[in-house]
């Protein structure tokens, strides 16, 4: 038999024939596609490129717009109480100087006392102007506290749409260009265990849901994503031609922070009269919560030079396993909660991430991702909200045996 | 087939001149090796096609240490070939094979390289293509279940029993002759 296999073998194995094909207009038309080709992939690199590029730029500017706005909250509270003392001044002369002074001396959150009435003042056009100043000046400190940046997307959306500069894809097309692919990069011989390893910021933008009462709105204005932190390693455990299946682990602290502003009525004693005031109070708290994840995911990637550009799809399931902070109860009461009274329970998670990457080596490549996750948490225990919320994770890690 | 070092480089450098040079070594090659496993022929030109923009695009993959470069691009065509195969089959139920007449045994022992194809064609279709990427081409079981997208095992089953058909091909031939002898005399 193994004879007759050799001479099979030998019959056929090394036949030549160009019979049946016109060999000039297929060399013509391999040319031809190969030229094509080759403008397509630098397009679409160049395009995958940008993408990517004005996705950070998205996001750097959301990172800073967001310190930005946390430095003039408190400048622009700042702006307000002296307003406030200003007027204090020509109110009630030295004595409002004093109280006002007392009042903030005495509270270190900027406790501004605002008397309704004032036996020592014979002007009563003067402080009923001075209680509209306030009302005016408290709706500005309100305003101004809890400004949230909802036109970061809008200016993320709005780079994407810049006309695009082809010189960046000339550029790309060096940088490709100047990796001198030597090495095999076959995945049909990577079947072997591979590992990968990625961290980088996490927000978390957390938009709760009830239509029946306002406090899904106030909340909402209160929280404003702040940057956490995540880490993560997955194995895979599948792999096809441009496919692979990957299992993990997450850690992650999602942050967000809490901004309110509240007014309610007081006695003080000013020259031994009791008399009506208006406490405004701003809270400000940093929430955390600490969650391990497990993601599954189906990355499908395309391998273009020493580029690999993919895309994840999977899901994942969140154990919160920390968490503490301030939100409100119902639309004046503000609460602490923490594990115990929980403000997210556990939750499932479906995510996309396009990523890129560079083979660094043989064995090691080097990539960077955009995560994005959609969570649906069910009610809490504080407010009975549910609520949804965004996730946003780019990443830096390093896939070992690509 | 024999494709130098310098051509090499060149199609990893993109090169025009080089890439005709090893278009024009290896065209008979890989036409024959369609001839072999594409079931529709008139399709060869496209697949052709189509196998050698990969093989460009993918050079930079080749390694040397691991076989010819002929055996690399071999490799691809026919890979392009049970693309094309699978695309067919999934609207058309057809194929030349079927339609084939086997060989006459009486004319085993002269068979020419096209009569032996024509004759192996005759062999159940499953078998055939497994058969012919162990015997001719040299694909290892794990290569071969990774072409066809078959389990290792059902490959090798389809081996041992295309080895089975060949040897009662075979025994038919032996015993048509036998009968034929046995007449005469």
């Amino acid at each position: 038999m193994e004879n007759l296999e050799q001479q099979i073998k030998s019959a056929i194995a090394e036949s030549k024939s160009t019979q049946g094909v016109d060999a000039d207009l297929l060399w013509r038309n391999i040319a031809t596609s190969l030229d094509r080709k080759q403008k397509t992939r630098r397009k679409a690199i160049g395009y995958w490129i940008y993408a990517v590029f004005f996705m950070i730029i998205g996001f750097s500017t959301y990172l800073f717009k967001e310190h930005l706005y946390s430095k003039e909250d408190f400048s622009a509270k700042s702006t307000v109480v002296t307003d406030l003392i200003g007027s204090w001044k020509n109110t009630f002369g030295n004595s409002g100087n004093e109280l006002a002074q007392e009042g903030l001396a005495n509270d270190p959150k900027k406790a501004v006392y605002l008397s309704e009435k004032n036996s020592q003042s014979d002007n009563p056009k003067k402080q009923s102007q001075l209680l509209v100043n306030s009302t005016s000046i408290f709706k500005r400190s309100q305003d101004l506290s809890v400004t949230r940046d909802d036109s970061i997307s809008i200016l993320g959306l709005a780079a994407c749409s810049i006309p695009i500069d082809f010189h960046i894809i000339s550029l790309n097309e060096k940088l490709l260009t100047s990796f001198q692919f030597n090495e095999t990069n076959e995945n049909s011989e990577n079947n072997s265990l591979a590992w990968r390893g990625y961290m980088g910021p996490a927000w978390l933008d957390n938009k709760f849901r009830d239509q029946t009462t306002s406090l899904a709105d106030d909340l909402n204005k209160d929280l404003s994503v702040e940057t956490g932190n995540v880490f993560g390693v997955s194995t895979r455990i599948n792999l096809g031609r441009n496919w692979a299946t990957y299992f993990g682990i997450e850690y992650s602290n999602f942050k967000d922070r809490f901004d309110k502003v509240i007014v309610y009525d007081t006695l003080i004693l000013i020259n031994q009269e009791e008399i009506v005031a208006q406490n405004i109070r701003t809270i400000r708290q940093h929430n955390n919560a600490t969650v391990i994840s497990f993601p599954i995911v189906l990355d499908v990637f395309k391998d273009v030079n020493r580029m690999r550009l993919g895309l994840q799809i999977g899901g994942s399931y969140s154990v919160v396993i920390k968490q503490n902070g301030r939100m409100l109860k119902d639309n004046a009461t503000v609460v602490n909660y923490s594990q115990n009274e929980k403000r997210f329970y556990n939750f499932y998670s479906a995510r996309v991430t396009p990523y890129m990457g560079i083979q660094f080596s043989k064995k090691i490549l080097l990539e960077t991702s955009l995560q994005t996750g959609i969570q649906h948490h069910r009610k809490n225990s504080i407010n009975q909200l549910e609520s949804w919320s965004l996730s946003l994770m780019p990443t830096i890690g390093l896939i070992y045996n690509y | 087939m024999n494709i130098s070092q310098s051509c090499l480089n060149g199609c990893l450098q993109g090169d025009r001149n080089s890439q005709k040079e090893f278009y024009d070594t290896a065209l008979p090659y890989f036409n024959a090796i369609c001839h072999r496993y594409l079931k529709n022929s008139s399709l060869r030109q496209d697949v052709l096609q189509d196998a050698f923009v990969s093989i460009f695009n993918k050079i930079h993959q080749y390694n040397p240490e691991r076989g010819a470069l002929h055996s690399w691009g071999a490799k691809i065509v026919i890979n392009h070939c049970f693309k094309q195969n699978q695309k067919e089959g999934r609207f058309i139920e057809w194929s030349i094979r079927k339609h084939e007449k086997g060989a006459d045994p009486e004319v085993m022992k002269a068979l020419g390289e096209a009569d032996l194809e024509s004759f192996l064609k005759t062999m159940p279709e499953k078998y055939y293509d497994v058969f012919m990427l162990f015997v001719v081409e040299g694909f290892s079981h794990e290569e071969i279940s990774a072409i066809i997208g078959i389990k290792e095992e059902v490959c090798r089953k389809r081996l041992s029993r295309a080895r089975l058909w060949l040897q009662a091909e075979l025994k038919k031939a032996d015993s048509f002759f036998w009968d034929m002898n046995y007449k005469i005399s």
